[in-house]
C-alpha cells in the first residue's frame, strides 16, 4: 500500500526562505544550518517514537518538524509532518508507518537540496575570491 | 534596513521552536531592534517583569503556558508599563483570534512570517509604545512643578531613589512580600516625583514667601495636597487603564500624613494611610533634612537618622524606618552621587526666587 508519489515541487522554496532572511544569504545558509541540526535530532527521535507506538510523542515530535521546516519554507515537508501529526492524534494508527515512510523519504529531498545550496554558495564564493 | 536607533524599543521574542526563536531574533535584530528571546510562556513573563521589553512576541502553542495565558498574565500586572503583544499562530492554524482578543493580544501575525509583514506591525507596535512613553512625561511634569518651587535642585531625582530603595526593602520581608512586587517598586519610583505637584495651584505670594507662614496662609499652603490629588485623580478617571496614576494620586494625597494620626489633610493613622504615602513621607522628610536650602545647611546623615528614628510610630511607620535604618548606607550613597552640586538636575538653569519658607521645604511642619 506504500506508494510515495513523486513530487516535482522543490523541497524548499529558496527564493521564498532567502526573502524571510532580508535576502541575507549568511543568515539563509546560517538558518539552514541549524535547521539540519535540529530535524535530524528530531527525525532520529521521531522513528524511535514510531518504533514504539508512542503516539503522543509521534504528534509532539511532527508538530516541532511542521513548524521547523515551515521556517525554511520546505512546503512539502510541513504539509506532510502536518499530516503525521493529525494522524497521531485522531488517525488510524495503522497509517503511522506510511506516514513516517512519506516524511523520511521528504527529509532525504530536504537534506539533499540543503547540502547543494551549500555547495553552490561555497563554488560562488570561491569564484569571488578568484576574480 | 538597520535604523540603528536608540529608541527603538526592546523585545522578547518566545518561542519554543528554537529555529524560529533564532530566525525571529535575527531578522529583527536586522531591522535595528534590540532582542532577547524566552524559550516558556514562565520564562517570559519573569523577564517582562523584571526587564524593559516594550513588545513581546510570542508563540501561540507552546508547551507549558500557551502565548494566550502569557498575554492574560501580562495584562493581570497592575501598574506594569504596557507591553503590546503580537501572537504568533500557525498557518491554517485552528486559533480562535477572538480568544487573543480577549487575552489582551494587540496584533496576531501568521507564522511562517512574512518579514515586509512583521516589520509594518512592528511600526504600529512602536509607534503605540513610544505614545506610553510615560517615564519622561511624568517626570517632566514633576520637574515643571518643582520649578515653580525653590532651590531643592535634584531633590525629586533623590527622592524617587529613596522612595525606591524603601519599597525594595521592605518586599524582602515577609509581611510586605505580597504587597511589594517588581511593579509596585517601579511604579513608585515612577511616580513619587509627583507628590509635591499640587504646588502649581499655591499663590506665589505663598509659595515663595521667604519669611514666617501665618497659619491662614498655612492652610493654603496644605491645600497642595487636596490639589495634588484632585489633579491626579482627574487623570486617573480619564485614562483608568493607568494604574500608576492611582498610586500617584495616593501619594499626593498622603505624603503628608503622619503614622499617629496627627498629619494632615485627614488624620489618617497607621494603615488607613496607603503604604505608598507612608514610605513616600520618609523619603521626602529625609531628602528635606539632608539637604541644603538657602536659610539652612545641609543636616549630617546621623542627625537626620536620629530624628526619623525618633519619629518611629508617630510620624512614620516603625516598619518603613526599619526598612530605612537596613537600608542607611545605600541612603547615604544616592545622597553622595545626587548631591546637589554635581547632580544633573542641577545643570539646568537655576529658577531664581526669593529666599525660601523653610515651612514650605520641611514636609512636617513640626519636625525641626
Ligand atoms: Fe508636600
Amino acid at each position: 500500500m506504500t506508494t510515495i508519489p513523486t513530487r516535482t515541487e522543490p523541497p524548499i522554496e529558496l527564493d521564498a526562505f532567502l526573502a524571510r532572511c532580508l535576502g541575507r544569504v549568511d543568515l539563509m545558509e546560517c538558518m539552514l544550518t541549524s535547521f539540519r541540526a535540529g530535524i535530524h535530532a528530531d527525525c532520529q527521535q521521531l522513528q524511535e517514537a514510531v518504533a514504539s507506538r508512542d503516539l503522543e510523542r509521534i504528534a509532539q515530535l511532527a508538530h516541532k518538524v511542521k513548524g521547523a521546516s515551515a521556517t525554511v519554507a520546505a512546503k512539502p515537508l510541513s504539509q506532510i509532518a502536518a499530516q503525521f501529526e493529525d494522524v497521531a492524534r485522531f488517525g488510524d494508527p495503522n497509517q503511522i508507518s506510511d506516514c513516517a515512510t512519506e516524511l523520511f523519504h521528504e527529509l532525504d529531498r530536504v537534506e539533499r537540496m540543503i547540502a547543494s545550496v551549500a555547495g553552490t554558495e561555497a563554488s560562488q564564493s570561491e569564484e569571488e575570491v578568484a576574480s | 534596513m538597520t535604523q540603528g536607533n536608540d529608541h527603538a524599543p526592546k523585545i522578547l521574542v518566545v518561542d519554543d521552536d528554537p529555529l524560529c526563536r533564532d530566525m525571529l531574533q535575527a531578522v529583527l535584530t536586522d531591522m535595528g531592534f534590540v532582542v532577547d528571546t524566552a524559550e516558556d510562556g514562565q520564562t517570559a513573563y519573569e523577564m517582562v517583569c523584571f526587564g524593559d521589553f516594550r513588545i513581546v512576541i510570542s508563540d501561540w502553542q507552546m508547551p507549558g503556558m500557551s502565548g494566550i495565558e502569557l498575554c492574560e498574565k501580562l495584562r493581570s500586572r497592575r501598574l506594569g508599563e504596557y507591553v503590546y503583544i503580537i501572537l504568533l499562530s500557525a498557518l491554517g492554524g485552528t486559533e480562535n483570534l477572538v480568544r487573543g482578543l480577549q487575552a489582551g493580544a494587540d496584533d496576531f501575525l501568521s507564522k511562517p512570517f512574512d518579514p515586509v509583514e512583521l516589520h509594518v506591525r512592528l511600526n504600529t507596535a512602536r509607534r503605540i509604545v513610544s505614545l506610553e512613553n510615560r517615564d519622561l512625561i511624568v517626570f517632566s511634569m514633576a520637574k515643571l512643578a518643582e520649578s515653580r518651587d525653590s532651590d531643592t535642585g535634584a531633590h525629586l531625582e533623590r527622592m524617587r531613589e529613596y522612595s525606591r530603595l524603601l519599597a525594595q526593602e521592605l518586599s524582602r520581608t515577609p509581611k510586605y512580600e505580597n504587597e511589594i512586587d517588581s511593579d509596585f517598586i517601579r511604579a513608585i519610583f515612577l511616580t513619587s516625583p509627583l507628590h509635591d505637584i499640587g504646588k502649581v495651584g499655591i499663590p506665589d505670594h505663598i509659595l515663595l514667601k521667604p519669611g514666617k507662614l501665618t497659619p491662614e496662609e498655612f492652610e493654603i499652603m496644605k491645600q497642595h495636597v487636596t490639589i495634588g490629588c484632585q489633579t491626579l485623580d482627574a487623570a486617573y478617571t480619564a485614562c483608568p487603564s493607568a494604574e500608576y496614576l492611582r498610586l500617584a494620586r495616593d501619594i499626593a494625597a498622603t505624603h503628608h500624613e503622619k503614622f499617629d494620626g496627627t498629619g494632615y489633610p485627614h488624620g489618617l493613622r497607621g494603615t488607613e494611610i496607603p503604604l505608598c504615602g507612608r514610605i513616600v513621607a520618609l523619603a521626602d522628610v529625609y531628602d528635606a533634612l539632608t539637604t541644603k536650602r538657602v536659610y539652612k545647611d545641609a543636616m549630617p546623615h546621623q542627625q537626620a537618622r536620629k530624628i526619623i528614628v525618633e519619629s518611629r510610630g508617630t510620624h512614620f511607620d516603625p516598619d518603613i524606618v526599619d526598612a530605612f535604618l537596613r537600608q542607611e548606607d545605600a541612603f547615604q550613597e544616592v545622597r553622595r552621587k545626587l548631591d546637589d552640586d554635581h547632580a544633573f538636575g542641577s545643570s539646568l538653569p537655576p529658577v531664581v526666587t526669593p529666599a525660601n519658607n523653610p515651612q514650605l521645604l520641611f514636609p512636617s511642619n513640626t519636625l525641626v
